[in-house]
């Protein structure tokens, strides 16, 4: 494809001269001028991101321009083009800049782009530019021959949209440009096209297709694009031997590596790379965690050094705060090994950098920064997330009016399926104004098909209720001071819960207070004072011992109610909230444990699935029984996030709309995380434990949000492979709603070397020559059934049919 | 630059909920009181002390759930603990008669040569008390513990020392040949040479639960 071209001629007046060429091109004349350039291929929603702000989002489109040669060149009437590079143009133009071309724009955007159009459409000359666009504007277009390299990020974990940054020969690089695939005509189409031709949504490398293929395609019909072997995401355009030298000649940071290496910087381009990599960053951007003695070099400089890193003005901004504070100094004492510490510093960098995402939109220069680094990235989930980015609609939390519209005015019934709403919801969660509509429906309270009025004379019954369970220990005399057993135990109940709640989310607003005298001059805080919040969130669950009488008070429900309690503040609501999520939390509390256990298991054989090689290493380290996230699942990550975190993480796991026990996919969504670093530097329990459990405040949820359901979509292919291998057809358990979207050819189930042989005795998941073999357990968590305590039969017409029991 | 410390010893913190577990651990390892959350699972953090003869001792204090409905979790970590502290709250008489559980399952489960202290705890709160100093030092005798101490979390009052009580003990068993260098569970890591350390016994944290 790649032909021989002329060197390309500077850019120079010429090319806004223009003229049609009436001998070959059979023309749709633009009306306004009569002159025009050949527009051969575009793209819409093709967006400039200027501001952090997405709605200071300018949608454009990304073009391919054949412009007329400048005299003395006979233009090309080959079907197969032979166009001077020169001649060609890729522009980017807002659509607001088109005025009446955008309509053969959007024509040119929806034909098949298999071949060039047959037809030729004339648009405006765009103006030229090759170096950066005056202020205002962020139209450009530059030849072809000037291009030297497009950095091109596929859309990606933590990237919904794709992008390409064109850097000139001269060095200059245009605005990123974000491939809005989602709202792209063109590139639906073709998505859906391929999908229907090869039911596989990948290229043939195995890569989600997105609208910058596109865009990669045009060009290699003119010009030689050649993918750099070093830098993964910089392609080359024409590269000359030189180029093609340089960049193969980089040298490949590798684990050895101690001196400061300087990177071969190819002429002339490029400088955004060079310019940030200082050692730091360098060390950063090596590319396996395996280089963390990087780091080690980097803590060894001199004072000097360091605060010459810390002046860098190149250092990404969240990298320079987390040097500037004095915890990570005094985090090293934490640690036996300096090297775990500084294992669990880089990771925190991470994940300050996941969450400073969210914020900002990013330059080239962070794009760089982010490009590659091992750190933070998953990278075997790249192309899985890539396929659940979904739009950024999905991931907008529900709104008022948004849930509102669902609801029909009059009879308050819902209008949609209760999937649709619990699709939202997992995805994107809720406002809080939202949330005291929206829970009592995910807590099982009130019935998705329910009206207004049934929902109203409920809540009514539900009032009564509670007041009457409350007066069942708020009147019992014999209790409060009688002798005996049942008095004891029910004063020691009372002591405790007014203690934890005493103890629970103080930092939170309403539970801070003490002021208010207290009501009981003989409790243990009568010298200190209460608040009324308080004051509730003790009789709740003094209700719930007497609720319950089997299970009781049990520590770790003051933690799961008191979410709940802040944002119903209305203790009858919120009681009965409480016991939807009790229904389902319960197991984990049983005395004999059997609940967390039954959990821990399945975690560990789906471990042993999903990532036999940390498997190993954490049986070597004694780590097997998974105990080090006993508190993470025991309160639902409740000690693990911020407030406002577990509140939207709770709504999604409570919507079960992917499965029951979603909540093993986000434990091992973080355990993936920290994979190489338990990998590399956790050789004990004791320090896993540690670790583990010092993650607390660390995690960012929206990243492992869309880790935990990527590790989901893998989980069900690799349970399906395994399946098609034991030739049965699915169970039943799978949910309909989930099907098989995003299927990949080389879908990874763990190999038969995974060494698992040693747990076919203990009934785990084993690997034998057919592949792992799915457990029970396993298989339960396609299953979108929560799992219940057997104590009664299952109340009618409720989500627990057909529950599984909990497995001793 | 070599370890700063010559041996790591597992210890374990017992006790009823809400006896000042966690803020004894807290004390000790960063010096202050905090009011701190209810435990769930188990608490890691550690501390080095002095020992005789100019030895280190690194206490790595797994501080757990006291509420007995976790009491087979708890089990699960008492099992290779080379020292713990048995944990009540002298203003609530039940929580001294609660230690005696605590004390079962550590004979029972735990090391045979564990050095055990005895601590009661909140002795600030005096005009409160509902345990004499003389009752638990009575009970500690009669139950075969060596040492009994009150302490205050809130002022930090003998915290230090009760750890070092451990730590010494731990340390004389050390010294004189106590533990089994054969044996397993004993949950101590023995500093070898310069900067490089090495497990001389420790097996499996145990399974999960019991």
């Amino acid at each position: 494809m790649p032909e021989e071209f002329t060197p390309p001629a500077s850019p120079t007046a010429s090319f806004y001269d223009l003229s049609e060429d009436d001998e070959d091109y059979s023309t749709i004349t633009h009306t306004s001028t009569g002159r025009g350039v050949k527009l051969l291929y575009t793209k819409s929603k093709v967006y400039v991101h200027p501001t952090p702000s997405a709605k200071d989002n300018i949608p454009g489109f990304i073009a391919l321009i054949q412009q007329k040669p400048p005299t003395g060149e006979t233009p090309s009437t080959a079907s197969t083009p032979v166009v001077n590079p020169a001649n060609l143009l890729l522009a980017w133009l807002p659509e607001s800049a088109l005025g009446s071309a955008y309509d053969t724009y959007v024509k040119v955007d929806l034909l098949d782009t298999s071949t060039p159009p047959k037809q030729t459409y004339l648009v405006p000359p765009p103006p030229i530019s090759t170096g950066n666009s005056p202020l205002g504007s962020y139209s450009f277009s530059v030849p072809v021959s000037q291009i030297y390299s497009l950095l091109v990020r596929p859309p990606s974990l933590g990237w919904w949209w794709g992008s390409i940054v064109i850097n000139s020969r001269g060095g200059d690089s245009f605005p990123a440009l974000f491939f809005h695939d989602s709202e792209c005509a063109s590139t639906i189409a073709q998505s859906k096209a391929r999908t229907k031709k090869n039911f596989d949504p990948f290229d043939e490398s195995g890569e989600l297709f997105w609208g910058g293929d596109e865009v990669l395609r045009w060009l290699k019909r003119f010009v030689k694009v050649e993918r750099s072997q070093v830098e993964r995401t910089v392609y080359l355009v024409d590269p000359t031997k030189d180029d093609l030298l340089s960049f193969g000649q980089r040298p490949v940071v590798d684990s050895t590596a101690g001196r400061d290496k300087t990177v071969a910087t190819p002429s002339g381009s490029n400088d955004i790379a060079a310019a940030v990599m200082d050692p730091f960053t360098k060390a950063i951007k090596s590319a396996r965690w395996t280089l963390l003695e990087q780091f080690a070099k980097v803590t060894q400089f001199s004072r000097q050094t360091a605060s010459n890193i810390i002046e860098n003005p190149n250092l990404p901004p969240q990298v320079r705060k987390l040097l500037k504070n004095p915890d990570v100094i005094s985090l090293q004492d934490d640690f036996d090994s300096a090297r775990l510490y500084l294992a669990r510093w880089a990771m925190g960098i991470a994940e300050q950098s996941e969450k400073e995402r969210a914020k900002i939109v990013w330059k080239r220069e962070d794009m760089m920064e982010m490009e590659d680094s091992a750190v933070g990235e998953f990278e075997i989930l790249d192309i899985e997330a890539g396929n659940i980015r979904g739009d950024s609609d999905r991931r907008r939390p529900v709104d008022m009016k948004e849930w509102s519209s669902w609801w029909n005015k009059n009879t308050g019934r819902l209008e949609i399926t209760a999937d649709e709403v619990k699709e939202r919801i997992f995805h994107g969660g809720c406002d809080p104004a939202v949330r005291k509509e929206a829970w009592l429906f995910l807590l099982e309270v009130y019935p998705w098909d329910s009206t207004k009025d049934e929902r109203a004379a409920l809540m009514n019954s539900r009032r009564d209720e509670y007041v009457r369970l409350k007066g069942k220990w708020w009147d019992d005399l014999s209790r409060r001071e009688g002798q005996g057993e049942s008095g004891e135990y029910w004063r020691d109940q009372k002591n405790r819960i007014e203690k934890d709640v005493h103890r629970t989310d103080r930092n939170i607003p309403i539970f801070a207070g003490e002021d208010t005298p207290h009501p009981d001059p003989d409790s243990q805080y009568s010298t200190i004072g209460t608040n009324v919040h308080l004051e509730q969130m003790k009789d709740m669950l003094l209700t719930y011992n007497e609720y319950n009488t089997t299970l009781g008070y049990v520590q770790g429900m003051s933690d799961l109610l008191a979410p709940i309690y802040a944002v119903f503040q209305d203790d009858a609501v919120a009681f009965w909230a409480f016991v939807g999520f009790m229904e389902r939390m319960e197991r984990n509390f049983l005395r004999d444990q059997s609940g967390m256990r039954a959990q821990l298991v399945t975690l560990d054989q789906l471990v042993m699935l999903m990532d036999p090689v940390l498997w190993k290493h954490l049986e070597k380290a004694e780590s097997t029984n998974f105990f080090f996230f006993f508190r993470m699942i025991l309160v639902w990550y409740k000690r693990e996030f911020e407030w406002n975190d577990v509140l939207r993480l709770w709504e999604s796991m409570w919507t079960n709309y992917l499965s029951g026990q979603f909540h093993l996919f986000v434990t091992l969504a973080v355990l993936e995380r920290h994979r190489a670093v338990i990998m590399d530097h956790l050789q004990h329990f004791d320090e896993v434990l540690k670790y583990i459990n010092e993650l607390s405040g660390t995690i960012e949820l929206n990243s492992t949000l869309i880790r935990a359901e990527a590790l989901f979509y893998k989980f069900q292919r690799t349970v399906e492979a395994s399946d098609r291998r034991h030739g049965f057809p699915s169970p039943g358990t799978a949910t309909p709603m989930v099907r098989l979207t995003h299927r990949r050819t080389n879908s990874s189930a763990p190999s038969a070397s995974s060494g698992n042989s040693t747990n076919a005795a203990k009934g785990k998941a084993t690997a034998d020559k057919d592949g792992p073999e799915i457990t029970e357990p396993l298989r339960g968590l396609l299953s979108r059934d929560i799992i219940r305590v057997e104590k009664k039969e299952p109340a009618e017409g409720e989500a627990g049919k057909g529950k599984t029991p909990v497995r001793e | 630059m070599s370890a700063p410390w010559d041996y790591i010893a597992k210890v374990i913190c017992l006790g009823d909920s809400g006896t000042g577990k966690s803020s004894l651990t807290v004390r000790l390892c960063e010096g202050r009181f905090n009011k701190t959350d209810v435990t769930i699972g188990v608490e890691l953090d550690s501390r080095v002390v002095d020992v005789d003869d100019g030895k280190k001792i690194k206490l790595q204090i797994w501080d757990t759930a006291g509420q007995e409905q976790y009491r087979s979790v708890t089990n699960s970590y008492i099992r290779n603990a080379t020292g713990a502290l048995l944990v009540y709250d002298i203003t609530r008489r039940e929580t001294l008669s609660h230690v005696q559980r605590w004390l079962s399952d550590l004979r029972n489960i735990g090391e045979p040569h564990i050095s055990i202290v005895l601590v009661g705890n909140k002795c600030d709160l005096a005009d409160r008390r509902q345990v004499s100093t003389e009752e638990a030092a009575e009970w500690a005798k009669e139950n075969g513990i060596n040492f009994h101490v009150e302490t205050s979390a809130k002022t930090g009052e003998s915290v230090e020392r009760a750890f070092v009580e451990v730590a010494q003990e731990i340390y004389r068993n050390i010294r004189d040949g106590v533990y089994d260098p054969r044996g397993k569970n004993t949950g101590l890591k023995v500093k070898l040479g310069t900067d490089s350390r090495r497990t001389v016994h420790r097996q499996a944290d145990s399974q999960c639960c019991s």
